[in-house]
């Protein structure tokens, strides 16, 4: 009796190990086979909006993606292969369009891609941008117009499907999340405008004065907070390090007085600059070649916290009476000047002059320009303090000599503009 | 509603292997045969399927139709048991110059065509085609195309649209189904032909 137990639960074993490897094996080719891959030598179109958002593929109910929206669009060499697998070996689904493809109100989810001629930014539509060699794992592809001239449609034993495009760190970062936390970042990524591509144009970067972060640089900065606590980051607690301020910290205070001792308005920022770097790397050389200007930081440096902190809320003072005598138009560096202020507090720019009735409109005004020329006007009124906000604020301020503030700008647009 | 049979035999004799050729020629009309029964004296016919005579033509000029479906599927081919396929589900559709046709290989390099044509609009409910290749201008609304979690494979990918369009369209079909079929002006050929290219 107990043999014949003996032998049954062996047979059982045995079966069970011959099942499980091959069960692996489907579920892994089942991973592979995620998607279906697009190609186009290039797409031509009107507007162009990425959005981050979850979907499904075949095995997984929720998997974060690219959406690539177009009005109209046109693709020249299309080319779409789906490879499945069947118990007789894989099958590939092949649709070709020998001719150009026209697609209205296009929509396509895509995992990972590849393609030339723009650089993503979540939310931010793009005119025009003339893609091309692009690729694309689709998942899904909705248009409510579609022609396709010349199209062949096959199915055939094999697997022909074209090379699979990477997924870009962006979405490999928000995929390694648990699905919460994952959410919580791709609305993170969409309401910041944050960048979802063009990581590899370092030379780019390296050539423009300010070097502005990678997209990986900005998931990793809004993702690892997010999975500690993103409650905690919705709140935003003072950083320990600000009630603490250590010698170089005490630096990065030390930029302001001085240059107002110099030049209390106009020459205050460059100099700042050249000043923090050095400082940072503590490369002593550089010091001591510079000037005048380095010399006084280092003076100043060593002054106790107290005067540095009297002297910044004498340089706040000047520039909310600079503020708030502002006629239609704010210079660069004062713009400057005020966005840098907003970022060493991390307070919104209506915020930096709250006893200042005039000073506050004014920037209000400033603020509200700033917004509209980066097409941000519906940023909620929690975000005017964001430390990425601000630097794109930053950015557009040096695009300008001299910012002309439209008045009507305070009028209420669609109930966004409540701050 | 005339229905006319053309038989253009007009091949030299001692050049044709008989046995071959009858044998092939016959289970062409036994296709044909079955399609006519069933079509009736009013042109209009219900439940039918055209398959187990291997993969034929279809050609036409235009198509309209709405509530189409495809999906990837195996099925037999007049080689294989088993081959890669595409299902194509049309609930309505009105076909404009519809030619059907199957090549037969009847001896050495002599081939002949068996083909059904149709000179006015073709109406049928309820379409399904599996065919392994489809060459077209096509124009689809609501087109979606889109993977689904499933361990079917046979469903893992769709392609839906609410109408389609095809035109200038030569499809290598496997199997026909039609709910309903309204075929006017119906005329089937037989002719000689060369080596079909495809």
């Amino acid at each position: 009796m107990r043999m014949r137990a003996l032998k049954g639960l062996t047979c059982l074993l045995v079966m069970a190990l011959l099942y499980v490897p091959n069960h692996a094996q489907a579920a892994a080719g089942g991973q592979n086979d995620e998607g279906f891959v697009v190609s186009a030598d290039r797409v031509e179109g009107g507007i162009m909006l990425p959005q981050v958002v979850m979907g499904e593929t075949s095995s997984a109910k929720s998997k974060p993606m690219i959406r690539f929206q177009y009005r109209n669009a046109t693709l020249y060499g299309m080319k779409l292969t789906k490879v499945l697998s069947t118990d007789e070996g894989p099958v590939t689904v092949i649709m070709q369009a020998h001719g150009p493809v026209h697609m209205t109100n296009m929509t396509a989810d895509a995992s990972a891609f590849s393609l030339k001629g723009a650089c993503l930014t979540a939310g931010k539509p793009i005119p025009d941008p003339g893609l091309k060699k692009v690729t694309m794992l689709i998942h899904k592809m909705e248009a409510s117009k579609g022609e396709l001239d010349r199209l062949t449609l096959t199915t055939v034993k094999g697997n022909h499907g074209q090379q699979r495009p990477a997924a870009p760190k962006v979405l490999q970062d928000l995929a390694s999340l648990p699905l919460l936390e994952m959410k919580e970042a791709v609305n993170k990524l969409m309401n910041g405008h944050l960048p979802l591509t063009c990581e590899d144009q370092k030379e780019d970067k390296e050539k423009s004065p300010k070097k502005p972060a990678s997209p990986s640089d900005e998931i990793k900065k809004a993702l690892p907070k997010l999975s500690k606590d993103p409650i905690k980051k919705a709140e935003k607690k003072p950083d320990k390090k600000q009630e603490k301020p250590d010698a170089e910290h005490i630096v990065k205070h030390v930029k302001k007085p001085l240059e107002d001792v110099s030049d209390p308005v106009k020459h205050v920022k460059k100099p700042l600059e050249h000043v923090t770097h050095p400082v940072k790397q503590g490369v002593k050389k550089e010091i001591t070649k510079v000037p005048k200007v380095i010399d006084k930081t280092k003076e100043t440096a060593k002054k106790e916290k107290k005067k540095v902190k009297k002297t910044i809320q004498q340089t706040k003072q000047q520039l909310c009476q600079k503020a708030g005598i502002l006629n239609g138009s704010v210079p660069k560096m004062l713009g400057l000047n005020f966005i840098d202020e907003a970022q060493k507090e991390k307070i919104p720019l209506t915020g930096l002059c709250p006893t200042n009735e005039s000073a506050t409109k004014q920037l209000k005004l400033v603020q509200s320009q700033l917004l509209k020329n980066l097409h941000l006007s519906s940023t909620n009124k929690d975000q005017l303090a964001d430390p990425d906000l601000l630097k794109k604020m930053e950015k557009e301020m040096e695009s300008h000599s001299s910012l002309k503030l439209q008045p009507d700008l305070l009028k209420p647009l669609d109930g966004l503009f409540s701050y | 509603m005339g229905k006319t049979v053309e038989l253009k035999t007009t091949l030299n004799k001692g050049n044709v292997n008989k046995r071959v050729f009858w044998k092939a020629f016959a289970s062409g009309m036994v296709a044909l045969a079955t399609l006519l029964s069933f079509m009736g004296v009013s042109g209009t016919a219900y439940a039918i399927p055209m398959a187990g005579v291997g993969n034929f033509y279809v050609e036409f000029d235009h198509l309209e139709g709405n509530g189409y479906t495809f999906y990837p599927k195996m099925g037999e081919s007049s080689k294989e048991k088993s081959t890669p396929q595409g299902t194509n589900l049309i609930k309505d559709l009105t076909i404009d110059h519809l030619q059907l046709y199957k090549d037969f290989n009847i001896s050495g390099d002599k081939w002949i065509r068996v083909k059904i044509v149709a000179s006015k609009p073709v109406h049928i409910s309820g379409l399904q085609q599996d065919a392994s290749v489809i060459n077209a201008d096509a124009k689809f609304s609501n087109l979606a195309l889109k993977e689904k979690q499933s361990s079917d494979w046979q469903k893992q990918f769709q392609q839906m649209s609410s109408t389609i369009e095809l035109n200038h369209a030569k499809i290598k079909t496997h199997y026909l189904f039609q709910e309903k079929v309204v075929m006017n002006g119906m005329k089937v050929t037989v002719e000689r032909i060369n080596k079909p290219a495809n």
